[in-house]
């Protein structure tokens, strides 16, 4: 008695029973597409903070900023403005909040050092945990356009890696702020978009 | 498996083949199974939250000007459920915008004397047709969609400011570089 007729019959059976699971799951796994509508929303992500000036951009350390906020204002009492980093000057604006201008923006990093493990600011996009965090930018805006061009840039290379962003556009007169964290509206920092929501 | 005895009599053994034919089955129509339920979960999710339509209301920001673009009438299909003295203020406002879509957007020029009372009442109007949707259960709410041209951040800043101010706090909004807003809102209709 030949087996052929059962092994075709059973070989057939299961190819389709395997196409069918391999539809069922392609489909189930694709993404329910939101619109990247540039609306801002409450989250539970962290902001991470970089500022981008020109075609650079630096990324700032928060703890480093209060930090050293604290040291100055001990030391000399009164003092309006001190150095936060080798990129940026603070100053106390009002009791929660600390305002940044950058210096020596020359020597930040280009756009593709963000890509690049061995700089700090690379290590810092690296350790950016997606399910925790997000990118916030404060984008100088000095009528050129530059700081722009490059903010536009750098937002879809964070979108791709699936990192949601945020930003504000900074001026002399409306300069980058951080807060202690308070439930102060300023203070929200939300992504603007729908890159992942939590 | 096929024997063939001594007496010539033909077996038919499939105790190997049929086990493991029956084993694959089994697990893939389990699989199956579990796709198909884990679908019909994620779908039920989806329903019990109702989608609100978020409309932009687009206002420009210019280093010397602001430019307001209000949205095309998505009223159209609540207005019947109004009362006539809603419909009447709704009749108003959706006047006052089609004579702002014709002339291409309101522009308000932007500097030390700038009068804000135009974008007050602007701001009025969203705040009223989001309460009115809210109050009628319509899944309908508008947001301001600030466009920010090079320059123009600190009329941003402004708004900012004027939208913090009591009446107007629950107004969402949106932030944008100029062109790459218009594409988002495109790719989202």
């Amino acid at each position: 008695m030949s087996l052929d007729s059962l092994t075709d019959l059973v070989s057939n059976a299961v190819g389709v029973l395997i196409l069918l699971l391999l539809m069922t799951a392609l489909q189930s796994n694709k993404p329910n597409y939101e619109p990247p509508l540039p609306i801002e929303h409450q989250s539970g992500l962290l902001p991470q903070f970089f500022y981008i000036y020109n075609d650079r951009v630096q990324s700032i350390d928060v703890n480093a900023a209060f930090t050293n906020s604290l040291l100055a204002a001990s030391q000399s009492g009164n003092q309006e403005e001190f150095r936060i980093s080798a990129d940026f000057i603070g100053r106390q604006d009002q009791l929660l909040t600390l305002t940044l201008s950058p210096v020596d923006t020359e020597h930040w990093p280009l756009f593709k050092a963000l890509n690049d493990e061995t700089t700090v600011i690379g290590q810092r996009v690296s350790a950016l945990d997606n399910e925790k965090e997000f990118a916030f930018f404060f984008v100088r805006d000095n009528g050129e356009g530059a700081g722009f061009q490059e903010f536009s840039k750098i937002r879809q290379w964070f979108l791709d890696r699936g990192t949601a962003v945020g930003w504000l556009p900074v001026t002399d007169d409306n300069p980058a702020y951080l807060c202690s964290w308070g439930d102060i509206s300023a203070c929200r920092y939300s992504p603007s978009y729908y890159g992942q929501r939590s | 498996m096929l024997s063939v005895g001594s007496s010539r009599k033909l077996t038919l053994e499939l105790f190997p083949f049929i086990s493991l034919f029956l084993c694959v089955i089994g697990v893939l129509a389990f699989l199956q199974n579990l796709l198909v339920i884990g679908e019909i979960g994620a779908s039920e999710e989806d329903a019990i939250q109702p989608q609100i339509f978020q409309t932009a209301y687009r206002i420009e920001s210019h280093p010397d000007r602001l430019v307001l673009h209000p949205p095309e009438d998505a009223l159209t299909p609540f207005y019947e459920k109004l009362s006539l003295e809603e419909q009447a203020g709704v009749d108003q406002i959706v006047a006052r915008r089609s004579a702002e879509r014709k002339a291409k957007g309101k522009v308000l020029g932007f500097g030390a004397n700038f009068d804000e009372t135009y974008l007050q009442i602007t701001l009025n109007e969203i705040a009223s047709i989001n309460r009115l949707s809210k109050e009628r259960g319509f899944s309908y709410e508008e947001y301001i969609l600030f466009e920010i041209h090079s320059g123009g951040s600190d009329a941003y800043h402004y708004l900012l400011r004027l939208l913090e101010q009591p009446g107007y706090s629950h107004i969402r909004s949106g932030l944008d570089l100029a062109n790459a807003s218009t594409q988002a809102l495109e790719s989202a209709q």
